[in-house]
């Protein structure tokens, strides 16, 4: 396998992960209310602000091919759609396991959690748009950014959503409230998810661009030439 | 897991009394207790945890506590923990596998 300079990034981030995990599970103490369920914070609170940044991203990469038409950011597009849905995905699943013995219940109706979900169904409906466009590559690149662009709509509403409406999930949470081994076990963690998500994005990419370039039509060959007799 | 509302028994004598509960361990208290009707439904109730202990304080930090519900600590749930960072470690895996599986040929 050819030697690509985001496995530097990637090994990075495998290593503070295992730390980051190590620290979160066994070194930080319990919290006075939670107790030690509250460790689910660690990779839940990461996971979700990494899908918000890689999809907002992601958007950035929409609008910039739309801007330029350049291949690369529909490629690095592709990436981010794949690699933040993912994480949306995963965050739902934590939060949802943190839910039950905090909450009393795997699901409830709450506008944090209902536009978390319509972000994610949003997302992958844009993820199955593209999969499902059997067209020129420039034009599924083209109709996957307008979509990813207006897809990012959810990300604010989404983000805002425990602020505009009652809400049970808690509010953003100011780094001068919480102590300090919480705190940077959630930095530990949030930097292990960030760097593993760009080694994902890099990888992703390479594959869309490999698929880009196969869709793309051959060149025509040259026009047979005519010669006077 | 049970879906009856926390009902303690009305003899206790002391602040805090364990009940048990299906895996789960309840302290109550004696001033504060949930009532049955209380204007929540059974499923919301923050007890209900399977594997987990839990004790429903009762000193000032329940007072004033929205629709009844008391605050309190969580003791226990590593089942829960665990469950999320398998997860997160296996989609995290399972990704990282796709990705490379699926790379072009150089």
């Amino acid at each position: 396998m050819k030697f690509h300079w985001e496995h530097i990034v990637g090994l990075l981030g495998l290593a503070v992960l295992v730390y980051g995990q190590y620290f979160g599970l066994f070194v930080v103490p319990p919290d006075s209310h939670m107790g030690d369920v509250a460790r689910i914070l660690f990779v839940h609170v990461p996971a979700a602000w990494n899908a918000f940044f890689v999809l907002t991203i992601g958007g950035v990469f929409a609008l910039l091919y739309l801007l330029t038409g350049a291949k690369r950011f529909d490629h690095l597009l592709e990436g981010c759609l794949e690699v933040g849905t993912l994480l949306t995905f995963m965050l739902i699943l934590q939060g949802s396991i943190f839910a039950k013995p905090t909450w009393g219940v795997w699901w409830t109706w709450d506008p944090r959690l209902v536009s978390s979900a319509v972000m994610l169904a949003i997302y992958v409906g844009v993820l199955v748009l593209r999969r499902t466009l059997n067209t020129d590559p420039t034009v599924r690149a083209t109709l996957t950014s307008v979509a990813a662009v207006l897809a990012s709509v959810t990300l604010p509403v989404n983000y805002f959503s425990v602020q505009i409406w009652r809400s049970m999930h808690q509010i953003q949470t100011a780094p001068t409230d919480i102590d300090s081994p919480l705190k940077m076990a959630w930095r530990i963690n949030a930097i292990a998810f960030l760097l593993i998500a760009f080694w994902l994005v890099a990888r992703r990419s390479r594959i869309a661009k490999a698929r880009f370039e196969a869709m793309e039509a051959p060149p025509l060959p040259p026009a047979p030439t005519v010669e006077a007799s | 897991m049970t879906d009856e509302p926390l009902t303690p028994d009305t003899d206790l004598d002391s602040d805090s009394q364990p009940i048990e509960s299906e895996g789960t361990t309840q302290t109550l208290a004696t001033d504060e207790r949930p009532t049955p009707d209380t204007d929540h439904d059974s499923d919301s109730q923050p007890t209900e945890s399977e594997g987990t202990t839990q004790i429903l304080m009762t000193d000032a930090a329940t007072d004033g506590a929205p629709m009844g519900l008391a605050e309190g600590d969580l003791n226990g749930g590593w089942e829960f923990i665990w469950a999320a960072y398998i997860i997160t470690w296996c989609l995290l895996a399972s990704y990282a596998i796709f990705v490379t599986v699926r790379q072009p040929k150089a």
